[in-house]
């Protein structure tokens, strides 16, 4: 029997990590059910995962790491795929393979940079238009967001870089200023039907103040279209900085960036194909994966959009 | 009862008109109300949908704005009070709403949604509104495991249970109590009236019922007032005004209520 001083401790011991999140363990239990049994997101998510540890890891899993700073051997110009070399080599006998890998980490820092940027400005506005009951302040953010989305971005990006100067920190700002509006059109679309719901009166009759009510009730109920969007919106802002690259707005050239890399590897074709085709391989991997994730996404947390 | 003469009210209200405009239109939700609740009181206030019942609700709490009227809480008149002042009122002045399953953030945990008041108003924090939580699932009859739980792991009835424990969380003096059952299913209704009844007891509540429902506003209610089309038709003690309505709208609504017929 237990010394009768140890009773009333163990009944006060707090409840273990896995009791006391059980509510959310099934939650999550139950998403990655559903997400593992559509083949698209899974592939969508491998990619994702594969390109990650790229970017992470790419320095040290590239055959060739010195050929990612522009180091030139003649002798081996231009080759095709082989074992030595699976993607080829290119006109300065680099390797193609380890510039692609190494070039990752470069194309994944422009799309974090851009979509969080970009979700960065474009959420808070976003809420700040939904819920303001001023309609001067809805309508001045509104507005001025339709102007932004009135031109395409990669255009206003183009004249952004052109007026800032080429280069890639110019190009990732020119992207991250157009990448904005997106977000505020969804956000401030989803804070008007939430901020009608009864928990937003209830907690206002608690007395709780604006930020409060924003923090803890209008923001947690937007993160789902938030977060599927995040991730479309990857693959589309690494294609739109390879795209900068690519007319030479970007990157510059020694850089492994893919954009970048096509643009020299143009001059190569037909005759070395796989000079560009190998970093568009890599370009068209990538956003692929990330839609197919965001799709995947969109199918469990937002389900009534499935389908479509 | 102390025999002084015409106690202060708790609540009251003189004179309230809100004025909702849809599509051009003027609407007179509630068209000049005049109310008065002593403490310890259990008003009803009953009449069909849209008769204004559930703005009165609102415009009580200040939750909606009144178009014109005046409202005073404990003596005090708040018709115009800022956010400020009104946020601390607040404590003493609660609601609970129709539909338990719109009234709580599917996000948050249930152990999250009671705490709310407690810590939007800096009442508590730590091991206290731990403790605080505990108690307050413990007075509406909810096992202390559920504070980890999401509120659609829970039946209607348990989340009706959660928001009055919600409602309760800043021990209030006052409540509001709109079509607290009318969600819910008969057997549950049940249970939630007597958990009402008790905490009234215990904690010597003042209620504003809200119902149309009128066996249920005699179960619980002292005295009634019957709504129509915004404005009041009658109103007086339960026992007086359901043995002997005085206006043809009260004896029709207390027709209406469906009967077994008798064998």
């Amino acid at each position: 029997m237990a010394p009768p001083d140890l009773a009333p401790a163990l009944a006060e011991a707090p409840p273990s990590f896995r009791v006391r999140h059980a509510s959310t363990i099934r939650q999550w239990r139950l998403y990655a059910h559903l997400f593992r049994r559509s083949f698209s997101s899974m592939l969508g998510l491998a990619l994702v995962v594969l390109f990650l540890v790229l970017a992470a890891f790419g320095p040290w899993l590239a055959p060739y790491p010195g050929d990612t700073a522009g180091a030139v051997k003649l002798s081996q110009r231009l080759l095709p795929p082989s074992l030595a070399h699976p993607f080829g080599t290119d006109e300065m006998g680099a390797d193609l393979l380890s510039r692609v890998i190494v070039g990752t980490r470069i194309s994944l820092w422009i799309g974090l940079i851009i979509t969080g940027v970009g979700a960065g400005i474009g959420v808070p506005l976003g809420i700040v238009a939904g819920y303001t009951r001023s309609r001067l302040l809805r309508g001045a953010i509104m507005r001025l967001t339709d102007l932004f989305l009135a031109v395409p971005g990669l255009a206003l990006a183009l004249a952004i870089v052109a007026a800032l100067g080429p280069g890639i920190a110019n190009c990732i700002a020119a992207l991250a200023l157009v990448w904005w509006p997106g977000y505020v059109r969804l956000v401030a679309a989803k804070t008007l039907s939430v901020k009608e719901e009864l928990f937003v009166e209830a907690s206002r009759a608690a007395g709780a103040r604006t930020p409060w009510i924003l923090w803890h009730h209008i923001l947690p109920n937007c993160l789902s279209p938030i977060i599927v969007k995040l991730s479309m919106d990857m693959g589309l802002a690494v294609l739109a900085a390879a795209s900068l690259g690519f007319i030479g707005l970007g990157a510059k050239p020694p850089d492994p960036e893919w954009g970048a890399m096509i643009s020299v590897a143009r001059s190569y074709m037909p005759d070395w194909w796989w000079y560009s085709a190998c970093p568009g391989l890599a370009i068209f991997l990538t956003v692929l994966g990330f839609n197919l994730l965001g799709d995947g996404l969109r199918d469990i947390l937002d389900p009534k959009s499935a389908g479509r | 009862m102390p025999t002084s003469p015409e106690p202060i009210p708790l609540l009251s209200a003189t004179g309230l008109v809100k004025v909702f405009h849809a599509g051009g239109r003027a609407v007179r939700a509630v068209d000049g109300v005049d109310l008065s609740l002593a403490a310890g009181e259990v008003l009803g206030v009953v009449g069909e949908s849209g008769s204004g019942k559930s703005t009165l609700a609102r415009l009580v709490l200040r939750l909606t704005e009144p178009s014109a009227g005046r409202i005073a809480f404990d003596g005090r008149d708040i018709t115009a009070l800022d956010g400020e002042a009104m946020r601390r009122l607040r404590r003493d002045m609660q609601i609970v709403f129709q539909n338990p399953h719109s009234a709580l953030n599917g996000r948050r945990t249930v152990g999250e949604a009671v705490a709310e008041p407690l810590r939007v108003q800096g009442v508590a924090r730590g091991a206290a509104l731990d403790a605080r939580v505990d108690r307050l699932l413990d007075q509406v009859s909810l096992p202390r495991a559920f504070r980890h739980r999401y509120p659609h792991e829970l039946s209607g009835g348990q989340k009706q249970r959660v928001c009055i424990a919600r409602a309760l969380a800043l021990e209030p003096r006052f409540l509001v109590l709109d079509e607290p059952t009318s969600a819910l299913d008969v057997s549950v209704q049940a249970q939630i009236l007597d958990v009402l009844g008790e905490l009234r007891r215990e904690l010597s509540l003042t209620y504003l019922f809200i119902s149309h429902n009128l066996a249920v506003v005699r179960y619980l209610c002292d005295r009634v007032m019957v709504m129509r089309e915004g404005r009041v038709v009658e109103q007086g003690p339960v026992a007086a005004l359901f043995a002997a309505p005085a206006e043809a709208y009260t004896r029709t609504l207390l027709d209406s209520v469906p009967r077994l017929p008798r064998p």
